[in-house]
């Protein structure tokens, strides 16, 4: 009787081949990179670029949010006080929570259209390819003050086309004034930046997906599974290291967001589409408040530091459970 | 009366438009070497943002706190005349309201930026600046040049007086006067029979009328908070019926002991929600932004739009109906009128640090004489300047409002305190027009971002 059909029993068989055609193809690279200051030396200018231009920043903000500063006249050390305010101001604390909603729905909703549109254009046979992924990856490369503005024109309540298809299709009784509702600014904002999101994801799935031989389906086909079962036990394993990555640079995306909020509605109405970018940009260099828009920055880069552990322990915990 | 500074024409046109090539030319080149070279002070000091002690003179750096595409050109065509007669370099980097604040602020405290500046004259800029010693006390040169005999001696002195009392350094003088108000379209209220109203019992039947004939009859816009233009504006103008002009004075200057939690806050706040609620305001008022209202009132579907008179030229020039233009109504008629906005909105402002004082001070000369005053003049502005004989109305808007600014008061911008009380002051509005909070939650939550606001 044949072996049932499985990646492990197929993976296992190459495996076996692998160790029987030889020894490993470049012995001593790793003792070659093994000593020295070369590798070093081949570090530094990275190292320079990226000490200058981000962790002196950083140390600045730091530095910055343990004080009471105008951003002109002389600094004041208040210790912690900034910190003690950021917990009990609402403002900061509804930003907050927009940042967090805008990541769940940022992790699921480009990784689901970009994942299907991947399968999509690699799976199924169809004419002009090529074309479609060119088209879909297109609003990835746009500028986002671009998008923002084209965004805010499709949601203009007066001339938009967003109503104005609704209409069309004798949806009217669903119009809004996406932009300048409380309950569907956020949602609105966040479509245009899922917009933008999902092609960077898409592009992932399709490289992971061109790297899956052929031979799993046959063999899944074989063994009568459905196209269902195929893209369970078949497709989705191969798609999971790629996914995590997509996961992590869609969350750390959705914590960063700023222009489309600040271009669109720089945060209204009524703070409904304020997120914490936005609440720094605010406190620094609207209100002159270095201090307390430094100590923003530093939770939101908490925050950020905060989803990346996560999500790299969850990686690392579906490596082993593979 | 001549200010000194007029070339010919021809020759200054050929000039500056050599000058303009020239700067164009040298600068690019210097910055292209100054990449080169990887050096950025060098691409600094080649763009014109540099310190005065290290840069040539010669050069002329404006920053200009625009209204309208209009004005930006009349003032850089006008600037160009003046650096072509005196063989100077001259550039005018246009900037809207936030980024010019921010933008100034910046240059000034690291002793850079324009040589001169046309900025805001409100307690979170001119004033800070003065305080900084940013900016020259220009009191010498008004002596000097005459220019308190030319310009309005009460909007010479207004700005000054409020910041730091009779003796203060006056470090900003103005070109134009400005005020906020009632612009509205002719031609719809010659339809349905109506006027400007004179009485607030005239101006609530008017707003009846056009939205019992189907038309939206204040179209203003409150997408992209902070937008000037915005809604905010009539609820501005209104609390400036029922709040006093010395409390709305102390306000604007954080007096700790002046409260936004007052009688005449709410009684505003009562009136606009009441639009609000009778559909008075734009449909979907908070998701149009300030340039879809102006796009309304242009195409003719809204009857009245409060703005700026700093609008004049761009309205004129986008209607085939010559809009008209009229202050609010009175609510007390025993108070003197008074319109929402201060006068003077800008004032230009000399630089500690510009290249060459005594050219800043030659241009400033330039910029309150005659000449430019009869170009803002023809492009319905309202000068500063006194001419010996008014000249007559460009359009019927100018007649409109030089009416109107000879029998009101200035007042303020509320936004205008500064602080978190400016940044929240939108959205506490934003929960007034979409009836989620009452007048009174709204007169309390000002008060609230005030004194958060002056705890700083």
């Amino acid at each position: 009787m044949a072996e049932r059909f499985s990646v492990g029993t197929v993976r296992r068989r190459r495996r076996t081949s692998r160790a029987a055609s030889g020894p490993h193809r470049f012995p001593g690279v790793g003792s070659r990179l093994g000593g020295g200051v070369s590798p070093y030396l081949y570090l530094l200018p990275a190292f320079v670029i990226y000490g200058a231009f981000f962790l002196l920043p950083l140390c600045r903000i730091v530095e910055y949010s343990f004080l009471k500063w105008d951003g002109y006249s002389e600094k004041k050390w208040v210790g912690l006080a900034n910190y003690q305010k950021l917990a009990h101001d609402p403002l900061f604390w509804r930003a907050f929570r927009h940042n967090i909603a805008w990541m769940v729905a940022g992790i699921t909703v480009p990784t689901i259209v970009g994942l299907a549109l991947a399968i999509l254009l690699v799976r199924q046979p169809m004419h002009g390819r090529t074309y479609y992924r060119a088209v879909f990856f297109l609003p990835q490369v746009l500028a986002s003050v671009v998008v923002a503005i084209v965004w805010q024109w499709i949601y203009s309540p007066s001339s938009g086309a967003l109503d104005a298809i609704l209409r069309g299709v004798g949806l009217g009784q669903f119009q809004e004034a996406w932009l300048g509702s409380t309950t569907w600014a956020l949602p609105a904002i966040f479509v245009a930046w899922a917009w933008t999101a999902y092609g960077l994801s898409m592009v992932i799935f399709i490289a992971a997906l061109q790297s899956v031989d052929e031979e799993y389906f046959e063999a899944a086909k074989i063994d009568g599974a459905s196209r269902l079962q195929q893209l369970k036990h078949v497709l989705l394993p191969f798609v999971r290291r790629p996914m995590t990555v997509v996961i992590l640079v869609n969350a750390i995306g959705a914590l960063q967001v700023f222009d489309l909020v600040f271009i669109t509605t720089n945060g209204g109405p009524a703070n409904a589409t304020l997120v914490l970018s936005v609440y720094v940009y605010q406190n620094v260099f609207q209100i002159l408040n270095v201090g307390y828009g430094s100590a923003n920055a530093v939770a939101l880069a908490l925050a950020v530091v905060l989803a990346s552990v996560i999500f790299l322990r969850l990686r690392g915990m579906a490596e082993r459970s593979a | 009366m001549t200010d000194g500074h007029e070339p010919s024409s021809h020759e200054a046109t050929e000039t500056a438009a050599y000058g303009r090539r020239a700067f164009l030319g040298r600068t690019g080149k210097l910055i292209a070497g100054a990449a080169l070279a990887g050096s950025f002070a060098d691409v600094a000091s080649a763009s014109g943002f540099l310190k005065g002690s290290e840069a040539a003179t010669g050069k002329l750096d404006v920053w200009y706190l625009t209204g309208s595409p209009q004005e930006t050109k009349y003032v850089t065509h006008l600037t160009s005349m003046y650096g072509g007669h005196h063989a100077l370099k001259t550039s005018v980097t246009p900037y809207d309201y936030d980024p010019m604040n921010r933008a100034l602020k910046l240059a000034l405290s690291s002793h850079r930026g324009p040589d001169v500046a046309y900025a805001n004259p409100s307690p979170d800029d001119e004033f800070v600046y003065q305080k900084n010693k940013w900016i020259i006390d220009l009191n010498p040169l008004v002596k000097k040049y005459g220019w308190d005999k030319r310009l309005s001696p009460s909007v010479m002195n207004y700005w000054g007086t409020l910041c730091c009392g009779g003796n203060t350094p006056r470090t900003g003088i103005p070109f134009d006067l400005t005020a906020v108000d009632w612009f509205y379209n002719p031609k719809i209220f010659a339809k349905y029979g109506l006027k400007a109203p004179t009485t607030f019992p005239q101006l609530e039947s008017l707003l009846a009328t056009l939205k019992s004939k189907g038309v939206t009859p204040i179209g203003v816009g409150g997408l992209h908070v902070g937008n000037p233009g915005s809604v905010s504006y009539v609820f501005q103008q209104v609390v400036h019926q029922t709040v006093s002009r010395s409390l709305l004075q102390r306000l604007q200057l954080r007096d700790p002991t002046a409260s936004w939690d007052n009688p005449g806050i709410v009684q505003a706040a009562t009136i606009v929600q009441n639009w609000a609620k009778k559909g008075y305001l734009s449909q979907n008022v908070l998701a149009l932004s300030g340039s879809d209202a102006d796009a309304a009132f242009l195409n003719g579907d809204s009857a009245m739009i409060i703005n700026g008179t700093w609008k004049n030229q761009q309205y004129l020039a986008g209607t085939e109906f010559s809009p008209r233009f009229f202050p609010t109504p009175r609510i007390d008629t025993s108070r003197p009128w008074v319109m929402g906005g201060y006068s003077p909105n800008n004032v230009w402002m000399i630089n500690s640090h510009a290249r060459s004082q005594k050219t800043a001070a030659s241009y400033l000369d330039y910029m309150l004489g005659e000449q430019v005053a009869t170009t803002l003049w023809n492009n319905s502005d309202i000068p500063a300047y006194r001419f010996k004989k008014t000249p007559k109305p460009r359009s019927q808007l100018q007649a409109d409002v030089y009416a109107a600014m000879g029998k009101t008061q200035t007042g303020f911008f509320l936004a205008n305190v500064g602080g978190v009380f400016t940044t929240q002051y939108n959205p506490t509005l934003d929960k007034l027009w979409s009836l989620s909070i009452s007048p009174q939650e709204l007169a309390k939550e000002f008060q609230s971002n005030y004194k958060q606001t002056l705890s700083g």
